[in-house]
């Protein structure tokens, strides 16, 4: 599970984003994430799937081969391999939700103990091999915002914060945010990166900005019309590149032949120069073509009008991979780690700051004054009731509600879990988590549908 | 067809608060992973930060449930 969604795991992405874009990253590895995440539950676990999803899957499908051809396009073998990494990577993700699964574990104690191994065996092995000087290289603001951003905001909290939106809203409706990822992510990518063209800008350079680099059909038009055509006036990019010109490092750089992207092959990935330096070597020409000097690369130095249609294009490969992931979320299948571990957070807080027989009596099930109970208590109440069974099979039966795939399929799964726990509670004697789970079974079995409608208002 | 879903508006602006904030906070992670690799980070600098602190808040935890057999999970299975 450790190198499933460990360090390894991670290892994997990062090392794609030397080689690729952000935005390719922030699409691709939840989209082969939910795509294998389907594929795995069908082939290992004998799920049948919605139809939706498979139609999800088919759309993911087709936008990750839009993928996989604009980077053999644009970037070359190399962004072909930045690609496979994020789709190796989303693989494994998906291959750690389907062993959760298969073996019964409770997310909570999977992230756990991943966290553990990664700290008590993985950690020492890092610091063997490479020390601290890779940390030292850098600032202490640098390190600090990984440890922070990294260890702290994207590590648990998305998955806390995300289990609260499945709770409140049900895993049809959270199934979006995650779709959301890609949009936020180039958002975030413009502003704290600082690309931040103007609204002309990026209409005008709409395929720079959206982070490609031109095609070999862009490149070999350019030196068609000639690389010392009258250029445009320097954009931000371009004003950056002349900064970049500037450097002593693009200096050197620049005596030597520009490095296309074509050249450098995939498998010398983490040797390879970065893609931003590749696009610094790609614009440092560009810079210099008015004067006429030799260049291999040259950026579409030409006057050519605002391209709609291009971004448009752009847009359009985005477009598959995020709808697709709509239908098909990377929490599809992972869904019952996040729930899990929500539930048993919440409830452990709970449990240390909440006697439990200050928990609050509910009035019969049939009614609507139950429902309003649920309204009114408080949600680390009801949880705490429901993994007051500290049974799995209380805490599989939620998680398999909160999953956004077959409401029908999940709310029989539902049923026949609670059952097992409304065994379980019948032996315990625990009337408040038994009028719980009861609840639920009749929910799920009268209106199969999302966990808002049981934590949400009454019907 | 099941009914549409009424959720209560104080909880629909709650979990959408939280979903949104939980796609931010995804999305930062890929941002700022992309800045650790321009600014000169190894991926594995960027592992280690990102689950030597998160695997530090957690260990109390683990002890608790067992880490001799990582809370009944088993070393072979986690590994």
């Amino acid at each position: 599970m450790t190198i499933l969604s460990g360090p390894p795991q991670s290892l994997l992405a990062y090392s794609g984003f030397i080689l690729v874009p952000l935005g390719h990253g922030t699409t691709i590895q939840p989209a082969c994430a939910a795509l294998s995440g389907l594929v795995l539950a069908s082939l290992v676990l004998h799920e049948r799937r919605p139809f939706n999803a498979i139609i999800g899957g088919a759309i993911i499908i087709v936008g990750l081969l839009m993928f996989g051809a604009e980077s053999l396009a644009t970037i070359g073998s190399a962004g072909v391999g930045g690609d496979l990494l994020f789709a190796t990577a989303g693989f494994f993700w998906a291959t750690f939700g389907t062993l959760l699964r298969l073996w019964n574990v409770p997310g909570t104690r999977a992230v756990m103990a991943v966290g553990a191994v990664s700290l008590i065996v993985l950690a020492p092995i890092y610091l063997f091999i490479y020390g601290v000087s890779g940390l030292a290289r850098q600032s202490l603001f640098e390190n600090l915002l990984q440890a922070v951003v990294q260890g702290g905001i994207a590590g648990s909290l998305p998955i806390y914060l995300f289990a609260h939106a499945v709770i409140a809203l049900g895993g049809g409706r959270a199934a979006t945010f995650p779709a959301l990822v890609p949009v936020f992510g180039a958002i975030i990518g413009f502003l704290a990166l600082g690309v931040v063209p103007s609204l002309a800008q990026f209409v005008r350079h709409a395929d720079r900005a959206g982070g490609f680099q031109p095609g070999p059909s862009a490149l070999n038009a350019s030196r068609e019309r000639g690389r010392s055509a009258t250029q445009s006036a320097p954009t931000a990019i371009t004003r950056r590149c002349f900064t970049a010109a500037k450097s002593p490092a693009s200096r050197a750089r620049r005596t030597e032949p520009a490095t296309t992207a074509e050249s450098v092959p995939w498998h010398d990935a983490l040797a390879a120069p970065t893609y931003e330096q590749r696009r610094a070597d790609v614009r440092v020409p560009e810079a210099h073509t008015h004067h006429g000097t030799s260049c291999k690369i040259s950026l579409r130095p030409d006057r050519r009008p605002c391209q709609p249609m291009v971004f448009g294009g752009r847009a359009a490969l985005y477009f598959p991979a995020v709808s697709g992931n709509r239908f098909l979320t990377i929490l599809n299948f992972d869904m019952s780690t996040v729930a899990s571990m929500c539930m048993k957070i919440t409830a452990s807080r709970s449990t240390f700051s909440m006697p439990k027989s200050s928990m609050m009596p509910l009035p019969p099930c049939s009614s609507t004054a139950c429902c309003a109970t649920f309204m009114i208590s408080s949600e680390a109440n009801i949880l705490a009731m429901l993994t007051s069974t500290s049974a799995s099979g209380a805490l599989s039966s939620t998680a398999c509600a909160a999953r956004p795939s077959s409401a029908r399929t999940a709310s029989m799964r539902v049923a026949m879990s609670a059952s097992r726990s409304a065994d379980r509670l019948m032996l315990d004697q625990d009337p408040a988590a038994l009028h719980v789970i009861l609840h639920i079974i009749r929910g799920r079995l009268e209106s199969p549908h999302t966990d808002a409608e049981i934590l949400g208002a009454p019907g | 067809m099941a009914a549409p879903e009424k959720v209560h508006r104080p909880t629909m602006i709650i979990g959408i608060v939280c979903g949104t904030l939980a796609a931010l906070a995804w999305a930062a992670g890929f941002v700022v992973a992309k800045h650790g690799i321009q600014v000169g980070f190894s991926p594995a600098d960027l592992a280690f930060h990102r689950f030597f602190w998160s695997g530090l808040l957690m260990l109390p935890l683990i002890v608790r449930e067992g880490l001799r057999n990582l809370s009944g999970i088993g070393w072979g299975a986690e590994l």
